[in-house]
């Protein structure tokens, strides 16, 4: 185990646009030395990681791998199971696809389809943690079935679009029809939202009376994910506080949920 | 014997004691009731997973087996029906095995939602975070991953783990406080059970942690597993083979269960001393005892000196 961090260093032409093999689980067990071996296709070609990237290895207890000043990359994460991976820069398309366990932070913006489905796969990520501190493209959470995706920024297109299961934080106002087929999972705003017209509002629920609610907060706040440590939240009243609440999709089979807090 | 923890919450501490009481009632002794259950402590709400106050209950029974049906109905009866409860593993960390199987919880009990029942598997962060690494704490090593049921009630969602993980564990540790009339004897004894109180990973099943129909291993009848210890009921004194000293006319016993054999002997220990120091304040005597029953109770020996040692 160890913490990697890889600093992008070449404006080779083509650039690297594929992220799938930097991977916390697979990297983490690697030394310095077969980390740069590892080939990454760059157009129709493979170089080493090693021509890419500068590369520091140090031990610990964790597997951590930190990305610096790379390009876009595409499928960042896709299908890893364990560790940390924390992207210093943007995040390109499919982050996180197919994921099935450890946690993925983008100090940046990310890409269309976070968290959703990696090639020739029907569902999206089965597990883990994804933060991301600015935006997104579209249909994040796109047939994600567990685990939960944060987005401090604005979303494209129809966040938690089609979702399965899972938990879906937006930390900014969406309007842009949120969890549009979803069939179960939740979609939590922690600023304004406005769900499709398929969605029918529950009213406003007592924060107290959905605990489990509380505990994703209280996860994020152990993530110090920055929009809780802006101090939105005060903690020791947080089950103070109240939901709104929207069930849906009526289009799909009903069971999906929609809550915006309320302070 | 076998023990599970559940850690139950609620909006206030109001309802979390009514909670405690209901769910742990009608448990003092394995001999007539389906567990042993007790209060472990009662928690702030920074210590729980839902950040409301919460309290930590210990159940024991003879076998995995009976607390898979105690603890459920128990859960089922007395925490679904208590307005705003949650309740929790208390043990997530253990690992299941054929001889400390899992015990379905909000599995079972997730049927009384009647379809409209959701699951949420969600990461609990339990203690903070360490930041000794240059990197956002996003490396948070101390969390697990649960899944928690959300059944739909009239208040709004009762939320219940999926299952709770069993333990070995010990059942029986026993102290008898013995002293001068019974006003007194209780005196030292409560002394001793209030300070047993703070010691985790114990309980003290009996009505206010004390026990005064103290009992034996078997009986002249057939049908009874456990009758009166009648050497130290002072009422026999001159009728049977008493244990009591000359001067001394009440004894009152505390069962502790635990789940390790140094929780126990730390429990008898702290009870002991205070028991002592109260009867130092009140000017009277007291003198402790221990029974094993000829090995009858268990294969547990506490024995007092040791413990004081």
């Amino acid at each position: 185990m160890s913490i990697i961090t890889l600093t992008y260093k070449s404006n080779h032409s083509p650039s690297l646009s594929d992220g799938s093999l930097l991977r916390p689980d697979t990297l983490g067990a690697m030394d310095t030395l077969a980390i740069e071996a590892v080939m990454l296709s760059v157009g129709r070609t493979t170089v080493p990681l090693g021509e890419l990237f500068e590369t520091e290895c140090t031990a610990s207890p964790q597997n951590i791998l930190i990305i610096r000043h790379a390009p876009q990359l595409h499928r960042l994460g896709a299908q890893m199971a364990q560790g940390t991976l924390i992207i210093e820069g943007d995040a390109g398309d499919d982050l996180g696809a197919s994921m099935t366990g450890g946690i993925i932070h983008v100090k940046g913006n990310g890409g269309h389809r976070v968290g959703g489905p990696d090639v020739t796969s029907r569902r999206g990520m089965n597990g883990g943690e994804i933060l991301i501190d600015g935006n997104v493209l579209d249909f994040a959470g796109f047939l994600m079935r567990r685990g939960f995706i944060a987005i401090a920024g604005t979303t494209g297109k129809s966040p938690g679009y089609r979702m399965l299961a899972g938990t879906l934080i937006l930390g900014s106002p969406c309007v842009n029809q949120p969890g549009l087929e979803m069939q179960r999972g939740t979609i939590i705003s922690l600023s304004s939202i406005k769900p499709p017209v398929s969605f029918a509002p529950g009213g406003t629920i007592a924060a107290s009376a959905m605990p489990a609610m509380t505990i994703v907060l209280k996860r994020l706040r152990a993530l110090q994910w920055p929009r809780l440590a802006d101090a939105m939240f005060d903690w020791k009243k947080i089950n103070d506080g109240s939901w709104q609440l929207w069930s849906g999709d009526a289009l799909t089979i009903n069971k999906g949920e929609v809550l915006q807090w309320q302070y | 014997m076998w023990a599970a923890r559940l850690i139950v919450t609620a909006i206030d501490e109001h309802w979390v004691r009514i909670a405690a009481t209901e769910t742990c009632g009608y448990g003092t002794s394995v001999i007539g009731c389906d567990a042993e259950a007790g209060v472990e402590r009662f928690l702030s709400a920074e210590e729980t997973p839902d950040g409301r106050p919460g309290v930590s209950l210990l159940f024991f029974g003879f076998k995995a087996e009976n607390l898979r049906k105690a603890v459920p109905n128990r859960v089922g009866q007395c925490l679904m029906t208590c307005p705003t409860t949650a309740v929790y593993d208390g043990m997530p960390d253990v690992v299941a095995t054929d001889e400390t199987p899992r015990i379905d919880l909000g599995k079972r009990l997730r049927f009384f939602g009647d379809g409209h029942q959701k699951s949420k598997q969600v990461t609990i962060s339990t203690v903070p975070l360490d930041a000794t690494v240059d990197v956002p704490a996003t490396l948070a090593p101390t969390h697990s991953l649960r899944r928690l049921w959300r059944i739909p009630v009239m208040d709004g969602e009762f939320t219940c783990e999926e299952s709770i993980g069993t333990l070995k564990a010990i059942g029986g540790g026993n102290l008898l406080i013995c002293g001068i009339d019974q006003r007194t004897t209780l005196d030292l004894t409560r002394a001793a059970v209030d300070a047993i109180a703070s010691c985790g990973d114990v309980i003290t099943p009996f009505p206010g942690g004390i026990v005064r129909s103290g009992s034996k291993v078997g009986s002249r009848y057939k049908s009874m597993f456990a009758s009166t210890n009648d050497e130290y009921c002072p009422t026999l004194r001159g009728k049977v083979k008493t244990k009591l000293r000359d001067g001394f006319h009440c004894v009152y016993e505390i069962v502790i269960n635990g789940l390790s054999e140094s929780a126990i002997s730390h429990a008898m220990k702290i009870g002991m001393v205070a028991a002592h120091r109260r009867a130092e304040e009140l000017k009277t005597k007291i003198v402790f005892s221990a029974g094993n029953y000829g090995g009858k109770l268990g294969k547990f020996h506490f024995k007092l000196r040791e413990v004081m040692a």
